[in-house]
């Protein structure tokens, strides 16, 4: 019961934070500098009229914020201000099962080698392999993505031929080797280090010693006994590992042509397109918030304790 | 019961633990001997530092990874000290299991006690879970758990302390082992709690059959239990003898002070009055003579220069003291 | 407290990797400042002779140029000043925000330290790049909404930090003696409270610079920072790696001095917080 109460109460906040969220972007645009339209030069008074009254700016401000609230619930982002036929929802429907997959698979990418590796270095304290790891590790983290795309691109692309320099292709696994690799590779550092610390630790509680002393084999004491307390930390870099892919995907889906929102977010920020922004920023948020309900929901799982001392 | 007469089954001969940290070496036990018989309970005694518990972890294979043994321990022939970790782990936890001293967090927090029991005898015996979780239940109630088909679905933290040190004995018990060392296996709990798993020692070991190693920094915990008791301070052994022999008459004089430290158990619990003033010494410190000389009522000159070797005095008695107290 | 830092500086020094990075850091910064000197181009001199030639000792241009007839030896040099100013600057300036926002939360206490909190919780959950992209849409961009925005990044890990040693510090005798003796709040602040959690903060500061040369990196990598003619090594790596193909040493230069610059910078900040807190090893 306390669980359930707990997590609604989670819930709550999290509408609360994307609805502040949403209110204050949208009304940081309204009140930007210049309409939207002072761009436009060759509109004729009654023209400029007509489209603004379309786009409903010719209301009060409070009237619009109800109106685009009203569409959002309905899953309409509005009409790109730079495309007017396009609609963002469009955009967004296209652009995110693209941005989706290459972040999912940066994620698992990252947690699978993430934790083996910071294990491994873990079990080999201060052996060779160790501190190639945690060098390996903050290379990873320090090496901009926007370095390293494309100087991958330029050695495996174009000096070697092995794998298309940009483009997505529908998917295609070739396509998705390089702008993978990179997008996984900074929150994998991370999380190997924190891997390793924690499991370091892990190593040396009393009840490791009392499943060494049970006589089980290193490996199901690691997987059955360490695991699940040592991943507790890298539950609580999930949502920074999320927000940090999502960064890394604004540059390497710009790098790599590929058509993701990250890659709209982009070109919508370098065209002043206010709606585009506004509802990509939305969705992101909305991922992220949602990620960290998750991790919640995970964190009972790692130690049972949780479940009741909420 | 009878000790000596059996046949060994933990033969300790000049154990030395040593620890390294950086350029500065730590030794723990030097030079220690012993001999546990099966179906004997042995005492150990010492205070915290003394390198008691280091003995049985060096044996067992579970010392830090900065340690390093070096002597012989044989565990029923077997050399453990050098052992590879496979030989380890066929040993330990089915014929040489021990057991710890805060079962607070001796269990693992996110298993079921009923999972953590029943992995040693699929381990070890090759038994299905299903079958292992019904031995985990017959043993749960062998060490008097109240409701264990409830207790075995429930988690660490679910359980009570004392619970959960006879849920620690009880694991301890399903491969019916040869050797079971209980390292401070009442410190953490309450006092009325103590009394209760120590009677539960006793009730296993004469149903077990087996031997015991009962590590305790309090001469009243060994006291109902022990068949034979050594004294250790500062990483040596410096008085053995049988129990009865050893409270009838203390010879050393830090056995003699540490036995009035003990509270009675039979009594009401009374506060800890110790006589024993000052600290055992720095173990990174090097001693000459005898570690206990400054601390010692008979001291003289001589304990101070020359260190007093272990010997033998009587049939099963052994005494390391320049001056000891008179009969 | 001096102590500390004594015991920290010998750590570090006998680190060999740490004093390798402080190195390069320093080395970087060097090239950087002198370089410019050294060459007769200037960053936005157009050489209409030698547009995007290779790097070459005969025509002057000793890491080539680019698609303008730009030397790219001067260019890359300056960028890499911009982008370390920037970053040291915008660390100072979270710095700033970030310790002052965290004193007075932890000095405050009560629901103002708590409200304070929610908003540093809220805003630490949300990748702010996404409001800088969000800001310079509505407000253009430029240098000073560069700064400004890096600068509202940095400050939320300071400021948690920074109140919670402040939590610590109140309850210790001699705030409350400056509190009895009726010193006004703003006053402890400044001289005991500050002072005493310098030792973390330096440290975080440290860290921070790279995360912030880094962020800048990044938006003039797209375009939303450092605008033309002057350079960063964010714009570079952009204009590099658009000429990937034809001309790989547009890249190679830029890109190589951030990776190796960012890299030191880590691996220093990395060796200073273990040197100060030397319990992992």
């Amino acid at each position: 019961m306390r669980t359930i109460r707990y997590f609604l109460g989670r819930f709550c906040g999290a509408v609360a934070t994307l609805l502040a969220i949403v209110t204050i972007s949208f009304f940081l645009m309204r009140l930007a500098p210049g309409g939207p339209f002072d761009e436009e030069q060759n509109l004729p008074a009654d023209a400029r009229a007509n489209v603004e009254a379309r786009y409903g700016l010719d209301q009060p401000l409070w009237i619009q914020y109800g109106r685009y609230l009203g569409a959002l619930a309905h899953g309409d982002f509005g009409p790109s201000f730079r495309y007017r036929d396009v609609s963002v929802t469009e955009l967004i429907g296209q652009g995110l099962p693209v941005s989706a997959t290459l972040g999912a698979l940066a994620l698992g990418l990252a947690l699978l080698f993430g934790v083996t590796l910071g294990t491994m270095a873990a079990l080999r304290q201060h052996s060779a392999a160790d501190y190639a790891t945690m060098t390996l590790a903050i290379a990873g983290i320090a090496i901009p993505s926007f370095v390293l795309l494309p100087f991958l691109g330029l050695v495996f692309g174009i000096y070697r031929h092995w794998l298309p320099v940009a483009g997505w292709e529908g998917g295609s696994p070739a396509h998705l080797v390089l702008p993978v690799f990179v997008l996984c590779l900074p929150p994998l550092g991370t999380i190997a280090r924190l891997t390793r610390a924690s499991m370091l630790e892990v190593l040396r509680s009393p009840f490791v010693r009392t499943a060494f002393a049970k006589g089980l084999p290193l490996g199901t004491v690691v997987m059955r006994h360490a695991m699940r307390p040592a991943l507790v930390p890298v539950a609580g870099f999930l949502v920074p590992a999320v927000a940090t892919v999502m960064t890394g995907s604004l540059v390497v889906e710009s790098i790599a042509g590929l058509p993701g929102i990250g890659r709209y977010l982009v070109q919508g920020a370098l065209n002043r397109d206010y709606t585009l922004v506004l509802g990509m920023v939305i969705v992101y948020s909305t991922f992220l918030i949602g990620m960290g309900l998750l991790v919640d929901l995970g964190y009972a799982w790692l130690d049972p304790r949780i479940r009741y001392l909420r | 019961m009878a000790p000596g007469l059996a046949e060994p089954v933990l033969v300790i001969e000049e154990l030395k633990v040593e620890f390294r940290r950086g350029r500065v070496a730590t030794t723990t036990v030097r030079e220690v001997s012993l001999t546990v018989a099966l179906g004997e309970c042995l005492g150990i005694v010492g205070e915290s530092g003394s390198g008691k518990s280091q003995i049985f972890l060096a044996a067992i294979g579970l010392l830090a990874a900065n340690a390093r043994a070096s002597g012989s321990a044989r565990f029923i022939g077997t050399e453990l000290l050098s052992a590879p970790r496979a030989t380890l782990n066929a040993v330990r936890g089915s014929r040489l299991t021990m057991v710890f001293q805060d079962p607070q967090s001796a269990l693992t927090p996110h298993l079921k006690i009923g999972v953590q029991m029943a992995e040693v005898l699929v381990r070890h015996r090759g038994l299905s879970w299903r079958d292992a979780e019904a031995a985990a239940l017959a043993m749960l109630r062998r060490v008097k758990i109240a409701d264990p088909e409830r207790r075995l679905r429930q988690y660490p933290h679910e359980l009570s302390g004392g619970m959960r040190q006879r849920v620690l004995i009880g694991m301890s018990l399903l491969c019916e082992p040869d050797l079971l060392i209980a390292d401070e296996p009442t410190t953490a709990l309450d006092v009325t709690v103590q009394a209760q798993v120590l009677e539960l020692l006793c009730a296993m070991r004469q149903e077990f059959r087996m031997g015991v190693v009962l590590i305790s920094h309090d001469f009243a915990v060994v006291a109902g239990l022990a068949d034979r008791i050594i004294v250790m301070y500062a990483g040596r052994v410096v008085e053995s003898a049988t129990a009865a022999e050893l409270f009838a008459r203390p010879r050393h004089p830090y056995t003699a002070a540490l036995m009035q430290c003990a509270p009675d158990l039979a009594a009401a619990p009374t506060p800890r009055m110790s006589t024993l003033s000052g600290q055992p010494p720095d173990p990174d410190a090097r001693i000459d003579g005898c570690a206990f000389a400054p601390r010692c009522s008979n001291a003289s000159p001589r304990c101070r220069i020359e260190r007093p070797l272990l010997q033998s005095i009587g049939a099963a008695a052994q005494l390391a003291c320049h001056h000891p107290l008179p009969i | 407290m001096s102590g500390i830092w004594r015991d920290t500086a010998r750590r570090l020094q006998s680190n060999r990797l740490a004093m390798a990075a402080v190195g390069v850091m320093l080395g970087i910064a060097a090239i950087s400042i002198a370089g410019p000197l050294v060459t007769m181009h200037r960053f936005d001199s157009l050489d209409w002779s030698s547009i995007a030639v290779p790097p070459g000792l005969r025509h002057g241009h000793w890491l080539g140029t680019d698609r303008l007839g730009r030397d790219l030896y001067v260019r890359t040099l300056e960028g890499t000043r911009i982008s370390l100013l920037i970053g040291v600057f915008a660390a100072l300036m979270s710095l700033a925000v970030g310790v002052a926002y965290g004193a007075i939360a932890g000095f405050a206490g009560g629901s103002t330290d708590r409200w304070m909190m929610r908003v540093v919780e809220i805003l630490s959950g949300l990748p702010l790049i996404f409001f800088v992209i969000l800001l310079t849409v509505l407000f253009g961009r430029g240098v000073f909404l560069l700064l400004t925005s890096i600068g509202a990044i940095g400050w939320l890990t300071m400021a948690r930090i920074v109140r919670g040693q402040t939590l610590s510090l109140r309850r210790r005798e001699f705030i409350e003696a400056a509190v009895a003796g009726g010193a006004s709040p703003g006053r402890i602040i400044f001289k005991h409270v500050i002072p005493n959690v310098a030792g973390p903060v330096i440290v975080y500061a440290m860290l921070t610079v790279p995360q912030m040369i880094l962020f800048e990196s990044f938006l003039s990598f797209l375009g939303l920072g450092i605008q033309e003619p002057h350079a960063s090594l964010g714009t570079l790596i952009a204009d590099g790696a658009g000429e990937m193909e034809a001309a790989p040493w547009m890249l190679l230069a830029p890109g190589v001095l951030l990776a190796v610059l960012l890299l030191s910078l880590n691996l220093f900040g990395d060796c200073l917080r273990d040197a100060l807190d030397p319990e992992e090893h």
